[in-house]
Parts: structure tokens; C-alpha cells; sequence
């Protein structure tokens, strides 16, 4: 009967744990909480339990051994796991991951001597008052500021632009185009979108095409086939409201028999 | 002596026999003359006397013989009991005999006794006749009477003596009877051990006789017991190690605490200010409150508020300063040591981290996590990378990162941030084990593993999502794990060989330039003794190095050969360069030189810069000293000084054009070694001086200038803040143009493949997971109005279907193309490429499928 000591026995339970809530679990911030110490820090504690069995090593030692075995792990198992069946899916990340782990821990367990197993630490001292006032601004400073440095912010200097685009669409027989159109000003903006397939006359799309910044606009416009079975080049132009410059075109040729606008 | 005595009595009772002899003849004359009728009865008397003398005298002859042999009675029981041991019947027979000679003797001592009572009465009976024949003369009388008393008195000590002599004579037979019984007892013990043995004897011969009864039962039984016997013995013997080992253990932690505490003693200690408290949480709030100041810098730049960079620096300075000071403290633990250290590892990591808070902005970044997209999408390795083919043959960090996106679901952005982050952690771990094993001193420890900090690459390049970001750390374990085996003790050294092999081999998958580096260092450590003709030590890894060049040859063979076709133009270029530099032919390479259309370094930049060399320049000889004093035999330490002179060494390929990339890339590997020599020098020298309050601020200083100067070098300063690549316009957000037309091309034409400046392309090839080709030719094609006859050509050449144009200078620029287009004062108004290259594609009919401004993509795969 193999005796496990109270961190092996903590590591397996901690493993056994993690796959669960990743396989079953299917919130992300949940299986992030419970998947970085599966990938990271189990099996390559349990590696070093394995080959440091029988003499002591210092935390901080634990500490670096720990992860850079996990990541070694990680590294390494990814050629094993591209070899086998299964491919590197989540299921056989889990399965390898646990099967290192219960592995490293039963060689840990039969190795060990009495007396080796790292001795559980004093709980820690709770710290003074002014210690504690201390870290809560570390920690809350640090983490308004990687807070801050995600939220996006007005930035008035920057240039915004507006994305046109055009692709030929539908079937020889039924020939259209679709257009869109995407803003990224820094105002709310009002277009006009024409549409001119081959030497004919434009056609407007939308007179007034109103769009929020990040705001976007697609339109499918079906066109008719050409006499002659040429090529036909369509032209889409924006302009902006009240401005007779083209601010954006796009083009598209239609391949016969294709087609001016129906 | 009882012989003696009976001796001198004989010749004493002759001597008074011749004078009471002399004595009656004169009385008889003297009679004679008065009593002739009494002459015949003296003639009868005399001769009657006469023959009681000769009687006496031999009875005195008999005595004495008789005494002589009661002496030697007496030796041979004296020899019977000496030799008691050997010869216990001869001296019962010896005394045997003394006694029959004894009870021989005694009639006749009895007879003599006997014999001179008769003469006694014969005296008196012969006083009595004298008295009544002689009587002439009274006088006479009394005299001849009182000759007559003492005569009588001595045959009285005659009498004596023979009593003294029978006396003697019972003597010797009591301690013959002792020697006898003493004898007796000895045959009686005697007789016993011969029972005793017989018995034995005959037990023995009952047992053999068992024993040949049991046979093979009881020859199994006992090989039975001789393997239990064994085990124990084995059992014994293995704890024995076990306990020998936990001993050396135990002594070489002593050993070391000792070390410590002489290092500790050597040193000179700083002024002590408080009573030995934990000042982490101090240095944890000030790092927090420097990290807000570096997000609010960020925060600004990307509001397009145009910040100084001297905020972020000063954020830095908050940072870096305390966690110096405190580090230079006698009085921290190892354990606060190791906090403030790791912590300060991730604190430098989130400054990149608030620089690029919504995606990956750095070169090789995008390379790298389409490797890992492909890999979690299509769960195999080795997907092909278009713009960086070599790095999916290296697939160790995207196969890690990989098992963490499938597992979390996080994106590439996600899981990449977690996985370096891990590996910034081991790589201060790793420092400080490193440096802490050799020196033997944590406060030399912290020093150089906070002074890495310094390394041009550690703030910035050093942090991307890239192999090398993990390729490094692994590397620095491998270094101190070697270490810790070479002050391990015998038993314990073999332990280290496996996590020394896997991590080995993990970076031979993770990083190319890494896993040489590693095989070259593992060599050279293992060669030094034999170099040095034995005056470093050996530490005995010969079988690591040549593992770790087996793996490396192995892997390069089988998998990724292309990588000789990717490293070889590069080292040629860089030393064919470096060559017409020092030879004049081509002109050096200007510092902080801008690129066009990007702002070049302040003044104050580079003063800083140039300031952080001073400090390590001045630091090093002192460092180097140090080190070769104390630890010149350890092939480790040697390495490490090595490499901090190499440092300076390789500065001057900067100068080089083509050379500059790689003296970049080697000052992450040389600075573990310049790091360590800059520790050592600030605890050997610095605090010698005077004023030892002085010593921490000067390092602090000294160390915030070093890490503020390498930032300044490593990275260019206009792309040190945070670029909007995401804002917000009208309270919604939007992206960036770059970001957007890599997202466009995801959407609407996924499975294509372009043509597209560099920071297009890695857009496209990262958010629109298309195939992709950038760099010279593309770069020509993209950038002039001219249409050369090669050009459409090399496009269907290589199969790419559109052609991405890109009016902005920037957008060749891998660093800063990413964000949106700003104008004064947030910065300078991007500058174009040479009109004409849009119409360049209009002209030969190619369809403009997409337009955004500054972007243009055309549709060339049916342009002829």
C-alpha cells in the first residue's frame, strides 16, 4: 500500500479537481481559474516530488522547478500528444496532464523516506496593520493601473477613417455585388453611397447612410447581365454628406455574362 | 626456619654434650682420687654415658634427618601447589609421599623422645648414685649438681626443639593435606570441564546429527535466513546512505549557512535602520504606486495626449529604486529576497503589459501566435507560418500555449500573456538560484538578478510572445540546476540529471539560437578544466553537453533543417558588415538614429543611455576583481565574468548595420553574466565606503539609471508608450486601421493569400489567419509607382491574389504600424509613399476590393 504524503495527496486531489472543472465547465474565467495551475504548476510539482524524493529542496527552488518542469511538460508533451490518435485537443491535454501527474506522484510516493516530505509550513503570520494598509495599495494600485490600461480612451488626436469594400457576389447568372461599409470616424458621420456598373449611370445605394463610430452597413445589389458578354467593371463610390469629393471607392469586375445594374 | 632451628639445636646439644662429657670425666678423676671403691661404678657410668651420647647423638642424627625431609616435603608441596595447574596428581603423589615419610618419622621422633626421658632418669639416677657414692666433698656435690640442673635444662630445650620440630613436622603434613585437598579439587575440576566437554561433545554430535536429519529444510531455512539477514543488511545499508546523505545534506546546508554567514561577515554591513522588519509591503505599494504611474503615462499616450516619456521613466524609477535599496539591506530574509525579486520580474512585465493591453503589438508576436491559433484550431504541430516559416518548426511555446487556450478557452492573447508571464517568473527564480548557489550570498543574489533588470531587452523585447521570451528563463534554469548539482553532494547528483535533460530538451524544441547557445556553453563548461590545465574545477557534464548537441543535431536534422537557410544570411550579413565597417567601406550605424518619419531619441535619452554604460563600465573591474578572488575555480563563475566582459565586447556590433540585431539579441545572454559581476562589485566595493547610509542610494540610483538607459537602448522611444490601437470615439469603440483590415480579410476573405507591407501583413496573418508575404520584393512592388516587368510575375509566382497598398511610411514598420494615424501634437503626421502606387494598379485593371483611406487592397490574381 503506497502511503501519500499530505502534499501528494493535496496535488492529486488539486488535479483531479482542475480536469473536472475544465472539461466540464464551459465558462471561460472559471476554466482559466482552474486550468493555469493544471498547465502550470501540478505537474511540474509533482515531477520534482518524483526525482527529488529523497532530499530536500528549498521552496523557492520548488517554486522554479515546479514551472519550468510544467512548462517543459507543456513543451514537450505537445510532440507526444502530435503523434498520438487524439491530436492536441482538450481531452488529451487533460488526459496527459493528469496521467503525469498521478504517474510522478505514485514514484514520489514509493521513493520518498520517512522524514523527507517537505514539513507543512506555519500559517503564516497575519500581518500588522500597517503592513496590511501597505499591500492593499500595492495590490490595489497595481491592479487599477492593469485595470486603466484596458479601458479604452477618447483619443481626439487620432485620424478615424471609413472602410469601404466591395466583393462580387451571387452567380454568373444572377450577378451582384456586396458592398459595405464600416466607420471608424470619430464622429457620427452621414454618407452617400453610389453605385455605377460599366460606362452606365450611378445609381444611388443609399442617399443617406448614417453610421455611429465602429458602426457598419452592408448591402447586396443585384445587377443585370450585360449585352455582349464583356467583363463589366462596377464602381462603388462614398461620399460624405455635403461633400462633392469621393471619399472612399472600391471596384469589382463582373465576369460575363455579367451585367449593369438591374 | 624450622630446618634451621633443628639444625643449630643438634650441634648446640653436642657442643653441651662434649662440655657435660669434659665436665664428668673431671669429676671422675676427681672421684677417683677420693673414692676408689666408686672407680669402677664411674668406669660402668661413663660408659653407660658414653652410650647414651652415642643414643643422643643419633637420635639428634635422625632428627635432623628427619627435618631435612620434612623440608623437602614441605618444596616438593610447594612445587605441587606452583604447578598445581599442570601436574595435580604428581603433587597429590608428592604429598602423599611427605606424608608417609612424616608418619614414618614420627615413631622415631617418639622413640627419641622416648630415649632422652630415659637418659633424663638415667641422669638422675646417676646424680642420685654419685650423690650417694661420690659425696667426699659437698662442694663438689652441689657443683657436679648444678652442672647436672643444666644439663637438665638442656635436655629440656632439647625437648623443646624436638617439640618445635614435631610442631614443624604437623605443619607441613597441614599443608600437605591442603595441597592434597587442593589436588583433589583440581582433579575434581578437572573432571568436570572433561564431563562437561564429553557432553558438549556429544550435543554437538546429537545436533550434526539433527541437522543431517532436517536436511534441506533446514539448508533452506537458512539460506532463508541469510537473504532476510541480507535485506536487513541492504535495508540497513540503503537507510544508512539515506541517513549518511541527509547528514552530508544537512552538513552542506551548515556549510553553506556558513559560507553565507563568513560572506555575510565579510562584507561590510550597511547601517542597520530598523530592527530587522519585512519591508516587502512597503516595496510592494511603492511598485504598485510605480505601476500606476507607468498605466497613467500609457493611459495618456493612448488618448493621443502626447506624454513625456519621463513619466514612464519615473514610474520605472519608483519601481526599480526601493525594491534596490531594500535588496541592499543586510537585514532582509532570503525569503523577502526571493518576493521582492519575483515580484519586481512581474512588476517590469506589466509595464509591457499596460503598453499593449488589447493585443499583440510586437514583431515576432504575431508570428507566434498564429502558430498557436493554428495549432488550437487544427490540434496539430507544425502548421505552416507564411511570414516566419521557422518558427513553427520550433513549436514548444505554441504547443504550451496551445494546451492552455484549449483548456481555458482563453484567445492567443490570453493564454500567450499567462505562459510568458510564467516564464518571466522562473527566469528571476532562476537568477536568483543562479547567482545565490555560486556567490553564496542572497544579498548578492537579489542584487544581480533585480540588476538583469538592465538588460536592453528585459522591459520591452524581452516580454513578447515569443520562443526566445521562454526559450531564456529554461535556459537560466538549466544553468542553475547545473550549479546546484556542482554543490551537491555525490549521492544527491544524480537526481539532477532528469529535469536537467527534459528542460535541455524543451528548449531545443522552444528556441534555435537558445539551444546553440546552451550546447556551446554546456561544452565550454565541461572543456574548462582541461583548458585551464586543471586549475578550474571539472563539473563533471560532459554526458549533459553532449545530450544536449545530440538533441540539438537531432532536431535540426530531422525537423528543422530549414533553420541553416534562416540563421546562416543573417551571420553573414552581419559579419560581412561588421568587415566593411571596420574597414571604412561602409559607414557605421548611427545610435538612436530614427528611421524616416519617426522621432528620434531626445538628448536626454541618451544621456541616460550613455550614463547607465558608465555605471556598468565602472561597476565591472570591481566585479571582475571580486569574482576572480573568490571564485576563480568555479567554471560557472568564469562563464559569468566572461560574458559580462563579452558584454562590452559585443557592443560594437551595434555600430554595424547588419550586426546590430544580433549584439542586441546576445545582451540577454551576456547581461546574466554582467548582472552578477555588477552585484558583486556593489557588495564588495560600494559598501566599503564611509558613509555606509550613502552605499544603498548610490546603488538604487545606479541601478535605476542601468535599467532606465537599457530600456532607452533596447527600444525605440516613440514606440516606449502605449500606441491607440483600440478608441473610443462618440462613447463606442473602434479599432485601429491596421487591426481592422486584418479583421476584414478574417471575414470576407479567409483562405486568401496577399501581398502586404509588414505590419499588414502580420495583421492579416494573425486576425484574418490568411497567407501572407511581405519583405523585400513585396516591399518594392507596394512602394513604387513604377511597374516593373518582374513585379506582376513575382506575384503569380507566388501565388498571391491581392496586393495590400498602404500610403503610410509606417506600415513597413513592424513596431509602430499598428495604431492610428495621429496628428500634432500626439505626434508626426505619417509620411507617404511616393504617389502613384495606387494608380500603378488601376491602371492594369485590378479591382480595388477594399478601401479605407490610407489602405488600399487590390484584387490582382486575374491581372495579367
Amino acid at each position: 500500500m503506497i502511503r501519500l504524503d499530505r502534499d501528494l495527496r493535496l496535488v492529486l486531489s488539486a488535479t483531479i479537481v482542475c480536469v473536472a472543472v475544465v472539461l466540464a465547465v464551459p465558462t471561460t474565467a472559471v476554466r482559466a481559474v482552474f486550468a493555469v495551475p493544471l498547465c502550470l504548476v501540478l505537474p511540474g510539482y509533482a515531477l520534482t516530488a518524483a526525482v527529488f524524493a529523497r532530499q530536500r529542496v528549498r521552496a523557492a527552488q520548488t517554486l522554479m522547478l515546479a514551472l519550468a518542469l510544467s512548462l517543459a511538460s507543456l513543451a514537450l508533451g505537445s510532440l507526444l500528444l502530435e503523434v498520438l490518435p487524439g491530436g492536441l485537443r482538450i481531452g488529451s491535454w487533460a488526459l496527459l496532464i493528469a496521467l503525469v501527474v498521478l504517474a510522478a506522484t505514485i514514484v514520489a510516493a514509493v521513493r520518498r523516506v520517512p522524514g523527507s516530505a517537505p514539513s507543512p509550513r506555519r500559517p503564516p503570520t497575519p500581518p500588522r496593520l500597517r503592513d496590511a494598509v501597505l499591500l492593499l495599495i500595492g495590490l490595489l494600485s497595481a491592479s487599477a493601473a492593469l485595470v486603466v490600461s484596458r479601458i479604452p480612451l477618447p483619443a481626439h488626436n487620432a485620424v478615424g477613417y471609413t472602410e469601404l469594400w466591395m466583393l462580387p457576389h451571387g452567380t454568373p447568372q444572377a450577378p451582384a455585388v456586396r458592398i459595405g461599409v464600416l466607420s471608424a470616424e470619430q464622429h457620427q458621420t452621414t454618407y452617400l453611397l453610389v453605385l455605377q456598373a460599366g460606362p452606365g449611370r450611378a445609381a444611388i445605394v443609399d442617399p443617406q447612410l448614417t453610421l455611429r463610430p465602429g458602426g457598419a452597413s452592408e448591402f447586396e445589389v443585384p445587377l443585370t447581365a450585360a449585352p455582349g458578354g464583356v467583363p463589366a467593371l462596377v464602381t462603388a463610390r462614398l461620399y460624405e454628406a455635403g461633400s462633392a469629393a469621393v471619399y472612399r471607392h472600391v471596384t469589382a469586375v463582373i465576369a460575363p455574362p455579367a451585367a449593369r445594374l438591374r | 626456619v624450622p630446618g634451621g632451628v633443628g639444625r643449630r639445636g643438634s650441634a648446640y646439644n653436642r657442643a653441651v654434650l662434649s662440655i657435660a662429657t669434659s665436665r664428668l670425666r673431671a669429676a671422675l678423676r676427681r672421684a677417683g682420687r677420693g673414692a676408689p671403691e666408686g672407680q669402677d661404678t664411674a668406669v660402668e657410668l661413663r660408659l653407660r654415658w658414653a652410650a647414651l651420647e652415642a643414643e643422643a647423638s643419633q637420635a639428634a642424627t635422625r632428627a635432623a634427618e628427619l627435618k631435612q625431609r620434612a623440608d623437602e616435603a614441605q618444596r616438593g608441596a610447594a612445587t605441587a601447589r606452583g604447578e598445581l595447574d599442570r601436574e595435580t596428581a604428581n603433587a597429590t603423589r608428592l604429598a602423599d609421599e611427605a606424608l608417609l615419610r612424616l608418619a614414618a618419622a614420627e615413631p622415631r621422633a617418639r622413640e627419641v623422645q622416648a630415649s632422652g626421658e630415659q637418659s633424663s632418669q638415667a641422669a638422675v639416677e646417676f646424680e642420685a648414685q654419685a650423690r650417694r657414692h661420690a659425696g667426699a666433698s659437698d662442694a663438689e656435690r652441689t657443683r657436679l649438681a648444678h652442672e647436672l640442673e643444666q644439663m637438665t635444662a638442656k635436655f629440656a630445650e632439647a625437648r623443646a626443639a624436638h617439640s618445635a620440630a614435631r610442631e614443624e613436622a604437623a605443619a607441613a603434613r597441614a599443608a600437605a593435606a591442603q595441597a592434597r585437598v587442593a589436588g583433589e579439587a583440581a582433579v575434581a575440576q578437572a573432571r568436570a570441564a572433561i564431563a562437561q566437554a564429553r557432553s558438549e561433545v556429544e550435543q554437538i554430535i546429537a545436533t550434526e546429527a539433527r541437522e543431517e536429519r532436517s536436511g534441506q529444510a533446514a539448508h533452506e531455512a537458512a539460506e532463508a535466513s541469510a537473504e532476510a539477514a541480507r535485506r536487513v543488511h541492504n535495508d540497513a545499508e540503503a537507510e544508512a546512505v539515506e541517513r549518511r546523505a541527509q547528514a552530508t545534506a544537512a552538513l552542506k546546508e551548515a556549510e553553506d549557512l556558513r559560507e553565507v554567514a563568513t560572506a555575510r561577515a565579510a562584507e561590510p554591513e550597511p547601517e542597520r535602520r530598523g530592527p530587522g522588519r519585512a519591508r516587502f509591503p512597503l516595496v510592494a505599494a511603492l511598485t504598485g504606486v510605480g505601476l500606476a504611474i507607468c498605466s497613467a503615462t500609457d493611459a495618456l499616450s493612448r488618448a493621443t495626449l502626447a506624454p513625456s516619456t519621463w513619466f514612464l521613466w519615473a514610474g520605472i524609477a519608483v519601481i526599480v529604486a526601493p525594491v534596490i535599496y531594500r535588496l541592499c539591506s543586510a537585514d532582509a530574509s532570503m525569503g523577502e529576497r526571493i518576493a521582492i525579486v519575483c515580484m519586481f520580474g512581474l512588476s517590469l512585465y506589466a509595464v509591457k503589459l499596460m503598453r499593449d493591453p488589447f493585443g499583440y503589438t510586437m514583431p515576432d508576436e504575431f508570428f507566434h501566435a498564429h502558430n498557436a491559433q493554428a495549432i488550437a484550431s487544427h490540434h496539430v504541430l507544425f502548421g505552416a507560418d507564411s511570414l516566419l516559416p521557422i518558427t513553427s518548426k520550433y513549436p514548444g511555446l505554441e504547443g504550451a500555449t496551445s494546451a492552455l487556450m484549449s483548456m481555458t478557452g482563453l484567445s492567443s492573447f490570453g493564454a500567450g500573456l499567462i505562459v510568458v508571464g510564467a516564464a518571466r517568473l522562473v527566469l528571476m527564480l532562476g537568477l536568483f538560484t543562479l547567482f545565490s548557489v555560486i556567490s553564496g550570498s542572497p544579498r548578492i543574489a537579489g542584487l544581480g538578478a533585480a540588476m538583469y533588470a538592465g538588460n536592453s531587452n528585459f522591459l520591452f523585447w524581452g516580454t513578447q510572445f515569443s520562443y526566445e521570451s521562454l526559450a531564456l528563463p529554461l535556459f537560466v534554469v538549466v544553468l542553475a540546476m547545473v550549479a546546484q548539482r556542482s554543490t551537491a553532494p555525490a549521492p544527491e547528483r544524480r537526481a539532477w540529471a532528469i529535469p536537467i535533460i527534459a528542460v535541455t530538451a524543451a528548449i531545443v524544441v522552444i528556441h534555435h539560437l537558445t539551444s546553440y547557445l546552451l550546447d556551446v556553453l554546456l561544452i565550454g563548461m565541461a572543456s574548462f578544466p582541461w583548458l585551464s590545465r586543471r586549475r578550474i574545477a571539472g563539473l563533471k557534464i560532459w554526458p549533459f553537453a553532449l545530450t544536449a548537441l545530440a538533441l540539438t543535431a537531432g532536431w535540426l536534422v530531422v525537423v528543422a533543417s530549414e533553420t541553416v537557410g534562416y540563421i546562416s544570411p543573417v551571420v553573414t550579413r552581419a559579419f560581412s558588415q561588421t568587415i566593411h565597417t571596420i574597414l571604412g567601406e561602409a559607414a557605421p550605424r548611427a545610435p538612436f538614429q530614427a528611421s524616416p518619419g519617426t522621432v528620434g531619441t531626445p538628448v536626454t535619452d541618451r544621456i541616460m543611455a550613455f550614463a547607465a554604460l558608465v555605471v556598468l563600465l565602472c561597476a565591472l573591474p570591481f566585479g571582475l576583481l571580486a569574482l576572480w578572488r573568490r571564485h576563480r575555480s568555479n567554471p560557472i563563475a568564469v562563464v559569468l565574468g566572461l560574458a559580462a566582459l563579452g558584454f562590452f565586447g559585443v557592443l560594437g556590433l551595434r555600430l554595424a548595420p547588419s550586426a546590430w540585431e544580433i549584439g542586441n539579441r546576445m545582451d540577454e545572454f551576456l547581461f546574466i553574466g554582467l548582472a552578477f559581476v555588477v552585484a558583486y562589485a556593489c557588495v564588495d566595493r560600494l559598501f566599503s565606503i564611509r558613509r555606509q547610509w550613502l552605499a544603498p542610494v548610490i546603488a538604487a540610483a545606479g541601478a535605476t539609471a542601468v535599467v532606465v538607459g537599457g530600456a532607452i537602448t533596447g527600444w525605440p522611444n516613440d514606440a516606449v508608450l502605449a500606441a491607440p490601437i483600440r478608441i473610443t470615439a462618440a462613447g463606442h469603440t473602434v479599432e485601429s486601421e491596421t487591426i481592422a483590415l486584418g479583421r476584414w480579410t478574417g471575414v470576407h476573405l479567409a483562405g486568401a493569400s496577399f501581398a502586404a507591407p509588414e505590419a499588414d501583413a502580420r495583421t492579416i496573418l494573425l486576425y484574418g489567419n490568411d497567407r501572407v508575404r511581405t519583405g523585400s520584393g513585396v516591399e518594392t512592388i507596394l512602394a513604387t509607382p513604377i511597374l516593373d516587368a518582374w513585379e506582376m510575375p513575382f506575384l503569380h509566382s507566388n501565388q498571391l491574389a491581392y496586393a495590400v497598398v498602404d500610403r503610410r511610411q509606417r506600415a513597413n514598420d513592424s513596431t509602430r504600424g499598428y495604431g492610428f494615424s495621429v496628428r500634432p501634437p500626439a505626434g508626426p503626421v505619417d509620411q507617404s509613399i511616393p504617389a502613384g502606387v495606387n494608380a500603378k494598379f488601376e491602371t492594369l485593371g485590378a479591382p480595388r476590393v477594399f478601401d479605407s483611406g490610407d489602405i488600399a487592397v487590390y484584387d490582382v490574381h486575374g491581372v495579367p
